[in-house]
């Protein structure tokens, strides 16, 4: 019993990451429709950002700060540069564009920062702050959680009741028609990505706390599960993607606590297949007509 | 025909003999009596996660060329390195090889490092009959490749069963958990050794998780392995998985003692793990506070030449190195074929991680040391015979 309710512990600590992650591809999918595989490179950003920033002894709440910045801007930069002059270009266009600057990323990373994996900083001391009989909740893991509940709540009443927000609801409804209501799209679409990549680098810091092990290509799997995670929650739909993420972390971890760590990404494609399977628009979507 | 076209024709001509006779110059064929010199392949991780192990495994190899030809080379032969960067990936290693011995002509190649590598380099260099010696791939399949592959290191098998009987005798372990990587044959391989003779000396082996290489959250597995109370954990895995394991164990409460084997031996150990390293145990090749004149000479000429303290893997690649050259001493030559069978006939060859005698397998039947970490420090423990 114990050692379920561990596992549940580090599922969700693991489903939180998934989830912070899966949130960037659904909100810039719900938006322009367009599948950012850029979106892991992003994370891994992040998680070079807080690195940086902790050996170069900034204090953890500063360099967390620093690793949402910094993402951002790659995000601003590169939707400005990669994905806007192909904003009236087939969908096709921009989907291979995104797996290019995907590559460019990952590659620039090794050429930069070497492909040797580096251990992160460990700035929390090694402690469990909740313990039950056997169950440990570590500082660490407690701090994933809550900081990733903290920001789907943020990004939830942003979302509802901000004018940007409901912007941002309105371009992903129907675009010409927000237009018409005055609305700057590139600007509603620029705000999208800021805030996608600011919570992918807050999942890259929050990883390279957990875990503490960084390199160029740590956002390649996690960037793909987090990718599976918003497709099974439905694309496009934000709750989708983090109810998706927390899934996808407690299905991984129970199957390798379980069954075998072999088994664990067979269950989460799997999982995949299921859905589309069964629900192709995913949990949470509604099928819609395609438009002509 | 034009006078003007034949001219041209001259001059092209007189260009193309002076071509060649740049090329034959720049090759050698014309430099006489620079003495005789032999190409030896070194390949090795120089990038990705083992890239620890392969900068040493290179600079002890290329320690032990320098010294060998500024005594003068082996019977008057030079011995001239060509470094060739493998990832630890096995496609990379076959690329690598086919270019040493195709492009390069080398005589022999010292590596690689890993034994999912070593297996994969060590067919091609039967095929192309070029003797090959891995300093330090211990699985045991890597030289059933055939008789051009030998070794310097000792077999996972001995690593695996000295542990075991460490652990019960020293340690008093009841129960052992096993840790290892699915996608690496050197974790396989010690996993089956280790549990099978922890089983064989008495003991209980509680729980076996797997892992697959390149993962990084290892809560599920260490939560199982909690669930099971063990007295130690046997974990085959390079340094880089252990630093994670040994932080993700701590944050779990796992107080079990954690053992391996020699991919724990890296000063990134200490420097990723700290003080969650103390007390840990792994067996190894040789260790530095060996007072004998070899190991120390080695220590303080590394050091001069590198500035920085030899890990322990440099030793098994300078041994490689001096094997190699006793070898070619022996054959008198430097023809593939001989050099094969004087590598193949090493008889008490006193290298500085023990004296080395080649089986019929060419493995190297030697002491296997068991070290900690103390204060920092790496620590010699004990030596066992297998």
């Amino acid at each position: 019993m114990s050692q379920l309710l561990q596992q549940l512990v580090n599922g969700l600590s693991l489903g939180s990451i998934y989830a912070l992650i899966a949130l960037g591809y659904t909100m810039v999918y719900g938006i322009i429709r367009l599948i950012n595989f850029a979106h892991g490179d992003i994370y891994m950003v992040g998680a070079f950002v807080g690195y940086f920033a902790l050996r170069g002894g900034l204090p953890l709440p500063f360099a967390f700060f620093l690793a949402m910045i910094i993402p951002a801007l790659f995000g601003l930069v590169i939707e400005f540069f990669a994905y806007r002059p192909l904003r009236n270009a087939p969908r096709i266009a921009a989907l291979i564009t995104a797996i290019g600057v995907s590559l460019f990323l990952e590659n620039l990373g090794i050429l930069v920062l070497s492909p040797d994996p580096r251990p992160f900083p460990q700035v929390l001391p090694d402690k469990s702050i909740i313990s039950y009989g056997d169950v440990n909740v570590s500082l660490t893991q407690f701090l994933m959680i809550v900081i990733t509940l903290a920001l789907m709540v943020l990004l939830t009443l942003f979302v509802h009741y901000t004018k940007t927000g409901k912007a941002m609801r309105a371009v992903s409804q129907d675009r010409e028609a927000a237009q018409l209501m005055g609305i700057n799209i590139n600007r509603i679409i620029s705000v999208t990505f800021v805030i996608g990549s600011a919570l992918a680098g807050a999942a890259g810091v929050l990883v390279g706390l957990y875990i503490p092990r960084i390199e160029p290509l740590m956002g390649v799997m996690y960037g793909l599960k987090a990718f599976v995670a918003a497709v099974i929650g439905g694309i496009g739909i934000i709750p989708g993607a983090m109810l998706g993420g927390v899934l996808m972390g407690l299905a991984e971890t129970l199957v390798t606590g379980f069954l075998a760590s072999t088994w664990r990404d067979a269950i989460a494609f799997g999982l995949l297949i299921l859905i589309l399977l069964i629900k192709p628009s995913g949990i949470f979507g509604t099928s819609s007509r395609t438009k002509v | 025909m034009s006078g003007k076209s034949n001219r041209t024709l001259w001059i092209a001509l007189v260009l193309v003999v002076i071509a060649v006779i740049l090329v034959l110059a720049l090759t050698g064929v014309f430099t006489k009596g620079g003495g005789e010199r032999v190409k030896i392949g070194v390949v090795v991780p120089l990038t990705g996660p083992v890239a620890v192990y392969g900068e040493g495994v290179r600079d002890g190899a290329l320690l032990a060329i320098d010294e060998i030809n500024e005594a003068g080379g082996v019977n008057g032969i030079k011995l001239v390195p060509v470094v060739e960067d493998n990832k630890a990936d096995g496609a990379e290693t076959s690329n690598v090889m086919n270019k040493l011995i195709t492009r390069d002509g080398v005589a022999a190649i010292i590596g690689p490092v890993i034994s999912a590598t070593a297996n994969v380099a060590g067919p091609i260099a039967v095929r192309e009959r070029i003797p090959m010696i891995t300093p330090t791939g211990t699985a045991i399949e890597v030289t059933l490749a055939g008789e051009y592959v030998s070794r310097t290191c000792f077999l996972d098998s001995y690593q695996g069963s000295v542990m075991a009987k460490f652990c019960r005798e020293e340690l008093k372990a009841e129960k052992a958990a096993v840790i290892f990587d699915v996608a690496n044959d050197y974790s396989i391989g010690l996993k089956d050794v280790f549990a099978e003779k922890f089983t064989e000396y008495g003991g209980e082996v509680v729980e076996i998780v797997s892992y697959t290489g390149g993962d990084s959250d290892f809560n599920a597995q260490l939560t199982r392995i909690k669930a099971a109370n063990p007295d130690v954990i046997y974990l085959p895995a390079y340094y880089s998985d252990d630093v994670l394991f040994l932080r993700q164990a701590r944050n779990l409460g796992i107080t079990a003692t954690f053992t391996g084997a020699d991919g724990w031996d890296a000063q990134e150990l200490i420097d990723g793990a700290g003080e969650l390293a103390e007390g840990c145990y792994f067996t190894t090749h040789y260790t530095p506070t060996d007072p004998s004149e070899g190991v120390q000479n080695f220590l303080a000429n590394y050091q001069e030449k590198y500035g920085k303290f030899p890990i322990v893997l440099a030793a098994l690649g300078y041994d490689a190195a001096k094997m190699l050259a006793d070898a070619i001493e022996r054959a008198g030559s430097a023809d593939p074929e001989q050099i094969k069978d004087a590598i193949n006939s090493t008889k008490d060859f006193p290298g500085i991680t023990g004296m080395i005698t080649l089986d019929e397998n060419r493995n190297p039947y030697k002491e296997i040391t068991i070290a900690t970490v103390k204060n920092g420090q790496f620590e010699l423990v004990t030596k066992l015979r297998p």
